[in-house]
């Protein structure tokens, strides 16, 4: 800066221009905009959730088969549902015992078909099934993951109980990673 | 403390996608333009991620938003002939000193504004402009008639 007749010249032009520093910015921004696509071609393809999976297993004459979100985000409908197969029906009703904490994340509006019965031993919902015809009890849990849930892996599991004895004969266990 | 960690972590995120989509789209936007913007991604907040409450789709609109615009500016620099669609074309207003009054209706210019706009840009009169121009951006541009002092400028306003 100098001095013109006493005023301080404060020139306005900007530092020359830098060919390979502009260089190195345009690479940054091109890596920049890459790694966005990345992100977004992921969230296409369903990476961020809500992406559904399904276990089953089978054990004393049930065959279970659980759907369940393994990734889901807060405020999304999340699937959950649960088909059990036997031969020869369900003429006495089916009791099913699930992990209570893992529903205490979702809004719930209802589960199809409602229970006849519902009691809890603390850890486990244990729900009682009516009589129904033919050879599966297809039930479902129509939810969203509460808004405030995130970050969190939720675990679960269900467990069709023996008529007789009241012990687990079949369990299905799953898991839900709840994106932020 | 769960709301500012979400923000902190969205302001980071917008932070990041305006340094990275580059300085002269975001140049063209005014202050008024900045606060319609916000005001407008607040309306249309629903119906772009819908009940989404979660850091992941809100960065995934966002981040949706950010490659359209980084597309649309690539698409302009690349192809000569998209840029009247995607930017628009200035438009003279003012040739030889003379308003064009049917190019300003179309544009919904009114003299007075036009009369402004040339005040801020120190001209006292049209007669002296050239040529007058309202620029794809908005801006106006007036090049003094050869034997004045030439003179080119801007100001933050949009025609129509």
């Amino acid at each position: 800066m100098a001095n013109e007749g006493g005023r301080r010249s404060i020139p306005t032009e900007p530092a020359s221009t830098e060919i390979p520093r502009q260089l190195r910015a345009r690479a940054v921004r091109r890596i920049f905009v890459a790694a966005l696509g990345l992100f977004l071609a992921l969230g296409a393809l369903g990476f961020y959730g809500v992406r559904t999976t399904t276990s089953s297993a089978t054990g004393r004459g049930y065959e279970l088969e659980v759907r369940y979100a393994s990734v889901s985000r807060p405020g999304l409908a999340t699937p959950w549902s649960f088909e059990v197969r036997r031969q020869g029906g369900f003429p006495d009703g089916l009791t099913v015992a699930v992990t209570s904490s893992y529903f205490d994340a979702f809004d719930e509006n209802g589960l199809g078909p409602a229970p006849v019965e519902e009691t809890t031993d603390g850890e486990r919902t244990i729900w009682r099934f009516g009589p129904s015809v033919g050879d599966v009890l297809a039930v479902s849990f129509d939810a969203r993951i509460e808004p405030g849930v995130q970050l969190t892996r939720l675990k679960g599991q269900v467990e069709v109980l023996d008529g007789a004895t009241g012990r687990p004969a079949v369990t299905v266990a799953f898991r839900t990673w709840v994106m932020p | 403390m769960e709301i500012i960690l979400r923000s902190t972590i969205l302001y980071f995120f917008l932070w990041a996608v305006a340094r990275g989509v580059g300085k002269r789209e975001l140049s063209e936007m005014t202050a008024f333009e900045l606060i319609l913007l916000v005001t407008m991604g607040d309306l249309i907040q629903q119906g772009a991620t819908q009940e989404d409450m979660s850091l992941t789709g809100a960065a995934l609109a966002v981040g949706t938003l950010a490659m359209w615009i980084v597309g649309f500016a690539y698409l302009s620099w690349r192809f000569r002939r998209l840029r009247p669609v995607l930017e628009g074309v200035p438009v003279v207003v003012i040739h030889r000193g003379q308003p064009l009054d049917e190019v300003m209706a179309i544009e919904r210019l009114t003299l007075d504004e036009l009369c402004e706009e040339a005040r801020n840009q120190g001209i006292t009169d049209l007669a002296d402009v050239e040529i007058g121009v309202v620029e794809p951006d908005g801006k106006f541009s007036f090049l003094k008639r050869s034997g004045d002092t030439d003179q080119q400028g801007s100001k933050d306003k949009h025609a129509g």
